[in-house]
């Protein structure tokens, strides 16, 4: 990192479509995240039957996976013959790979499991008292999960979003495989800094030490924010 | 309990180990060229590591330990050694032997297909041939390998791909090839360099660039550089 010449370093970073692609998609990917996998885990911390034994380990499987594996997973799920991408292409034409949509499905993908992880372990901690008090009062699954659950949870749910997001936006060798490279639609950041590095030295080191202040930054100014917004 | 150790420890015998890098290109094909010469050569292993001419040559830069090195084109040795012309290679048009694609231009209907970043010399390749063609549609992904772009062909992922000649003679049970009007601009030349001035080193390094290997490329679908 100290051998970025500040001077050139916009210069160096040569094209902001990798950033502006990676940014939108991981934010993206992350909210997806978070409004699939919150309530989610939520039914994982409560359920007492074989589903939750079923679908737990299918969800955190990304984490132990190797990114060549997780790509070929997505690409048998959505690819143009796999599982779901093959009715898909034959009702409308489409398929996910090589799209940006192909970024952000990868980025919720491999950052679910962090939602998962760290909300049904939140969950699963919440104090029994206020729940069972709110259920004498006759409160629903519903309303124990938005007006009881979640508001305890801010914390829990602020770092999962910026775990999930973190990981989505690191992602490389599973997107590689199921959505490709193209400039602007789905070469991220650090496939621009993985091609970079074998062709202009200085822009690759530009773009990792951009990378690394933009994470240390979101850590440092949104974890009280972000758990303030979901109060 | 001690024999156990033998299984653990480095063989004594295999202490002349070499490492050679080459491009994904070469994976198929390198491979038994190693096994029989090791078979030869009791002792000696051999260790390939098979990537992008530019990654390998970014690795070499900074310090990796090769003892040989292929690139598949001449770019790729600037700064690291002075290469002789190994073989050459050259791209072609790939596509499943099912595809009622038949010539270049039939790119132009919604076909999706993929090729080589330009960075790496399978993609250079592919841009400076497909200047002499009438293709107006653009690939849906610039792959850093090689070895990428087959793997996508080949899993059905896209209709169509420009990778090399070998690749395809080596999947002739699958793919059939379409030609570049312009053969030359099409190709590649390999070279190779020997890093490291060992006796292993240089006696392997013999052997790549002898008549028997050279055949056996040859053979393979490569052309003399």
């Amino acid at each position: 990192m100290l051998r970025v010449t500040w001077s050139n370093f916009i210069s160096d970073l040569a094209d902001f479509s990798a950033i502006r692609l990676s940014l939108w998609t991981s934010l993206t990917a992350a909210l997806f995240a978070l409004l699939f996998g919150v309530p989610l885990a939520w039914f994982l911390s409560k359920s007492q039957g074989r589903a939750a034994e079923i679908i737990r380990p299918m969800v955190l499987s990304p984490l132990v996976l190797p990114p060549t594996v997780v790509g070929i997973a997505l690409i048998s799920l959505m690819g143009r013959n796999g599982l779901l991408g093959r009715f898909i292409y034959d009702q409308t034409g489409w398929s996910m790979p090589f799209t940006s949509v192909a970024v952000v499905f990868t980025g919720i993908f491999v950052g679910l499991p962090f939602i998962i992880l760290i909300c049904e372990s939140n969950f699963r901690q919440l104090p029994k008292e206020v729940e069972d008090a709110a259920i004498i009062d006759r409160a629903n699954s519903k309303k124990l999960f938005l007006e009881i659950a979640l508001p305890q949870s801010r914390s829990a749910i602020a770092t999962a979003a910026i775990l999930a997001w973190a990981r989505a936006i690191g992602e490389f060798g599973a997107t590689l495989m199921f959505a490709g490279s193209l400039p602007e639609t789905t070469q991220t950041w650090p496939m621009l800094i993985y091609q970079q590095l074998d062709v202009d030295v200085d822009s690759a080191y530009a773009l990792s030490a951009l990378m690394l202040i933009v994470a240390i930054l979101v850590v440092i100014l949104l974890r009280n924010p972000l758990r303030e917004a979901f109060r | 309990m001690a024999s156990l150790l033998f299984y653990v420890l480095p063989d004594a015998n295999a202490s002349k180990s070499l490492t050679v890098f080459a491009p994904s290109s070469l994976t198929t094909f390198l491979t038994p060229v190693a096994s029989s010469y090791e078979s030869t050569h009791p002792g000696v292993r051999i260790e390939f590591s098979f990537s992008a001419s530019t990654t390998l040559s970014t690795q070499i830069k900074s310090g990796a330990p090769a003892d040989i090195f292929i690139s598949a084109s001449p770019m790729e040795m600037i700064g690291i050694a002075r290469g002789k012309n190994f073989v050459s290679n050259r791209v072609v048009l790939a596509i499943p032997k099912s595809s009622s694609i038949t010539k270049m231009t039939d790119l132009n209907q919604t076909i999706t297909w993929i090729q080589c970043a330009f960075e790496v010399p399978c993609g250079a390749a592919t841009k400076a041939a497909l200047r002499y063609e009438n293709v107006m549609s653009k690939p849906v992904s610039l792959e850093p390998k090689v070895s990428n772009v087959l793997s996508k062909l080949m899993a059905g992922e896209v209709d169509a791909a420009f990778i090399y000649v070998t690749d395809v003679l080596a999947n002739k049970d699958k793919l059939k090839a379409i030609e570049f009007k312009n053969m030359k601009a099409a190709s590649t030349t390999y070279q190779i360099a020997r890093l490291k001035k060992t006796e292993i080193a240089s006696d392997f390094y013999r052997y790549l660039r002898s008549k028997q290997v050279i055949n056996f490329l040859l053979s393979k679908g490569f052309k003399p550089s």
